[in-house]
């Protein structure tokens, strides 16, 4: 087998440029399709309408 | 409310109610989704911007207080795909992992040299004191922070702190 050289060097991470330059894409950067944030007057509400998103890119 | 402000060098403006943080206006409304809510109480520090060029936590004022403001968020710190000496650091010295804490701890680390291109290594821990990181365990971060320090002296950096095994 051909020697690598990876084991016992020192590897770049291929994910850094992404992470340092703020383009890494984490669960609250996803904006599934029909994803509503509602703001509510109570702690605990029942939602008894169907709503529709507004705004929406 | 409208607010207006420039944004990596870029004037915006926005409609905004009078209760949005700024934080939610550089993520939602100028879709800038490297500037993290980690916390949004203030402690974490992954929300970190500059604002006229002092870093503070963008979670804890809101957009309406930045009219008039020059921002500038971790997608604004790299000069036409030349990375900053700080973002070259922390990828040069392991200072990341997950990469979720690393906008803010980048932007607060550039702020400190900023001021100061020669911190000790106290400063350096006292400077980003701020922001929590829960992968590093903090030693790499300093690394990078003292590499990109050198760099901006125009320096060498000192060689890493491990070894290679050939």
């Amino acid at each position: 087998m051909a020697t690598t050289s990876v084991m016992g060097g020192s590897v770049r991470r291929r994910e850094d440029p992404a992470l340092i330059q703020g383009r890494g894409i984490y669960v609250d950067d996803l904006q599934p399709v029909g994803l509503l944030h509602i703001s509510t007057p109570e702690p605990r509400c029942a939602v008894k309408s169907r709503l529709r998103p507004i705004g929406r890119r | 409310m409208q607010v207006n402000l420039t944004v990596n060098g870029r004037e915006v403006s926005a409609d905004v109610e009078p209760r949005t943080l700024l934080v939610h206006l550089i993520r939602e409304n100028l879709h800038l989704t490297g500037t993290h809510v980690g916390c949004e109480t203030g402690y974490c520090g992954a929300c970190t911007v500059h604002l006229d060029g002092k870093p503070v936590k963008s979670c804890t004022m809101f957009a309406v207080q930045a009219e008039g403001a020059n921002v500038m968020t971790i997608e604004g710190l790299a000069n036409n795909g030349e990375l900053h000496a700080v973002q070259e650091g922390f990828w040069e010295r392991h200072g990341l992992q997950c990469g979720f804490c690393t906008p803010g701890m980048i932007m607060s680390a550039a702020a400190l040299l900023e001021a100061n291109n020669n911190p000790t290594e106290d400063e350096i821990r006292h400077g980003i004191e701020g922001n929590l990181c829960r992968c590093t365990g903090y030693h790499n971060i300093v690394r990078a922070v003292e590499y990109a320090g050198a760099k901006m002296r125009g320096e060498e950096p000192a060689p890493p702190d491990w070894e290679e095994v050939s």
